[in-house]
């Protein structure tokens, strides 16, 4: 009895000795919005608090561009990563094991990104319909809310990609002097931006918001030890958005807690990629 | 009997458990979000329960300890705002370099509607992130530090204020201008600009944030208010703030100041006057000794005090007259002034008084203090190289007259005294 209990706890051992071998190195990849050292200085903290919760060493990466971090995402690099919904659902594509965990708070927006389409105060172009045959400036063909999920605002005004000419002006403040320069008829920018503009948002009318879509997301890109990555899961749904715990892990990345996600939540947005053709 | 008696017993408590869970079901749940998934909107914030304050006392004399106690929702971290009624000044030329263009913008900020006393308490467990603000020196940021304690939508008292920016160069200075008046700024920039400008006001880090707020796991919180005693008399507001839409209501308490202490408007703060007139008294007699009104010497003492370098320069400007008043009477009584090139270098100096100003209130304490020591440094080597006997024998004619000077003052005044009798 005692010797084929033995044998049962050796072999278990033995099982799951490549699963433990797994984890005791996790890499979490940060997609690099702002600049390398502030990346580290933002995501250090998370890091830590992973390491700390999970009981074992957490790698911060942060690659050179979004171009190196999507092709190590694709290519199954990150145990966690950070990016934003559009480059998820592209990711996703690829990897099918992915699993989002959670999505981001930001203390000014909360967890959703609404976009919006500016035109000028004077504009004769009154309706999203008008826009068919017009110059539209935006920010960047990967901007989920500054020219995809506008995409899907046009595609609902049965307006084609085809129908209008879109020029990239890489910022927001490019895209709203070039329509109030004429340059373009109309400008696509994130919602929350418009107030932010260096011209001033009052210089403009929004022709309209819109669905929410979901801000970045936290997701497993690895397979793993379902074990960990409950943990893993565990440990980032305990930062609940404002809570003191979160602040003080968060704060320095610029958002303030996670709340849980699905694949359900990036419907919209594989829609948007694919009215812009983009996915 | 007892069978009846169980029966409305089961009855009972299946009654009382379904109208719990009615009551449960209906009321907001604190954690509702995180078991539904999905995205959470801000709307719901308003169904957050607020946050009560309460303060030990409503006056103060002199500045003192505040204590404030409240109660927030568990978990979350509290925030303290305490600003004053009374405003001031608050200026800062931005002559860094723009990281997108590579050029200065030498863009001058202004406000008048900064508030005079301004503190922002954190929770204790940020002690850290304001520790490590600290070690910058004088690169620290007032927009970092908000990022990483989470408080940048708890800043706002000193966000109202209404700024106003220049575009200005050196020429418009020289003239006597601010430079030509830029378009007002959208909330949020005006907001970032107010971070700069409260740097620029409050200049330590430490007069300003403090990590002094502490939290209990009840959410019932504590923190000390401390006012100097050179702070502002008048009404002082205090805030508690979990979240932006998560707040106290506002509470005022009261300072108020006695003499010999008096509120200086345009420094926005009190200063106890004793301690200037003194180092006044002092400074002058031998100011005057030297041939200046003694502004030279007064000036960085009362930078040491803690009074603006802008409001010193320009207050110990009007007070000379007084000591020059006096000393150029009795420097005339002894004939030791020359007209001829008094009267060129008043000249010269009404052009200097004039550029002057415009310029105080574009440079930072810091270059003020560079300009001042390096200024003072030259006078005091020139002074020193006039003692050395090398100088003295270069210079025996100049002696010789200043002699002449001295016999002949001597001289008159005797045939004066005599003349009087």
């Amino acid at each position: 009895m005692k010797k084929s209990l033995f044998l049962a706890i050796s072999l278990m051992i033995l099982f799951l000795s490549p699963a433990l071998s797994t984890a005791t190195e996790l890499k979490l990849g940060v997609l690099p919005r702002l600049t390398e050292k502030e990346m580290i200085e933002g995501f250090t903290p998370l890091a830590q608090y992973l390491e700390k919760e999970l009981g074992v060493k957490v790698k911060l990466i942060v690659p050179k561009d979004f171009d190196t971090w999507t092709k190590e995402a694709k290519a199954g690099a990150y145990d966690i990563a950070y990016t934003n919904p559009y480059l998820y659902v592209i990711v996703k594509k690829d990897l099918k094991h992915a699993q989002p965990i959670a999505i981001a708070s930001e203390p000014e927006i909360g967890t959703k990104l609404y976009g919006t389409i500016i035109v000028r105060k004077d504009s004769p172009i009154k309706s999203i319909a008008d826009l068919k045959g017009k110059t539209i400036a935006a920010t960047d063909p990967g901007s989920a809310g500054a020219y995809l999920v506008q995409m899907l605002m046009l595609q609902k005004a049965k307006i084609k990609k085809e129908d209008v000419k879109i020029i990239f002006e890489k910022k927001r403040d490019p895209v709203a002097e070039a329509v109030l320069a004429g340059k373009a008829d109309a400008g696509f920018l994130r919602d929350d931006d418009v107030e932010k503009l260096k011209v001033g948002g009052d210089k403009f009318r929004k022709l309209g918001k819109s669905d929410p879509i979901p801000n970045w997301v936290i997701f497993i890109g690895k397979k793993m030890d379902p074990a960990m990555a409950t943990k893993i899961k565990n440990a980032i749904l305990k930062l609940k958005p404002g809570d003191l715990q979160s602040i003080k892990v968060l704060a320095p990345a610029r958002i303030d807690g996670f709340v849980p996600a699905t694949d359900k939540d990036f419907t919209i947005m594989i829609n948007a990629a694919k009215a812009a053709g983009a996915y | 009997m007892k069978r009846k008696f169980l029966y409305v017993m089961v009855l009972s408590l299946l009654a009382i458990m379904l109208i719990g869970f009615n009551i449960a079901s209906a009321w907001p749940q604190k954690d509702d979000k995180s078991v539904q998934g999905g995205t959470e909107s801000k709307e719901e914030a308003t169904l957050k329960p607020q946050v009560t304050i309460n303060i030990d006392k409503t006056k103060l004399t002199n500045g003192g300890t505040v204590i404030v106690t409240g109660k927030a929702p568990e978990g979350k971290p509290v925030y303290i705002e305490v600003w004053t009624e009374k405003k001031v000044r608050a200026a800062r030329l931005d002559a860094e370099i723009d990281k997108e263009t590579g050029k200065r913008p030498y863009i001058f900020y202004i406000t008048d509607e900064m508030p005079a006393f301004y503190n922002l308490l954190f929770p204790k467990e940020f002690s850290d992130v304001l520790e490590k603000e600290k070690k910058e020196g004088r690169k620290w940021s007032v927009s970092n530090l908000l990022r990483n304690t989470g408080a940048t939508v708890i800043f706002e008292a000193p966000a109202q204020a209404k700024i106003d920016r220049y575009q200005t160069t050196l020429w418009a200075s020289i003239i006597g201008s601010r430079g030509e008046k830029l378009p007002p700024m959208d909330k949020s920039e005006n907001k970032r600009r107010a971070m700069q400008l409260v740097k620029a006001k409050f200049r330590d880090l430490s007069v300003v944030f403090k990590a002094d707020v502490e939290i209990n796991p009840d959410g019932s919180f504590k923190a000390p208010i401390q006012l100097p005693d050179n702070a502002p008399p008048g009404k002082y507001y205090v805030v508690a703030k979990v979240d932006k839409d998560t707040k106290s209501e506002t509470i005022v308490f009261e300072n108020s100041i006695s003499f010999p202490s008096v509120y200086l408007d345009n420094a926005g703060r009190t200063v106890n006057l004793f301690i200037p007139f003194l180092l006044t008294v002092a400074v002058t007699t031998f100011g005057v000794l030297m041939g200046a009104g003694g502004g030279f010497i007064l000036n960085p003492l009362l930078v040491m005090l803690g009074l603006p370098h802008t409001v010193v320069a320009g207050t110990v400007m009007p007070t000379v007259l007084f000591s020059q008043g006096s000393g150029i009477y009795n420097y005339s009584r002894i004939k030791f002034i020359s007209w001829k090139l008094g009267i060129t270098l008043g000249l010269a100096m009404l052009a200097g008084g004039f550029i002057g100003p415009k310029l105080t209130e574009l440079i930072t304490l810091e270059q003020y203090k560079f300009l001042f020591g390096w200024i003072l440094i030259i006078l005091a080597a020139l002074m020193f190289w006039q003692t050395t006997p090398k100088y003295i024998e270069k210079n025996k004619k100049e002696q010789a007259i200043l002699k002449e000077y001295q016999r002949r003052a001597i001289e008159a005044a005797k045939k004066k005294k005599e003349g009087g009798k």
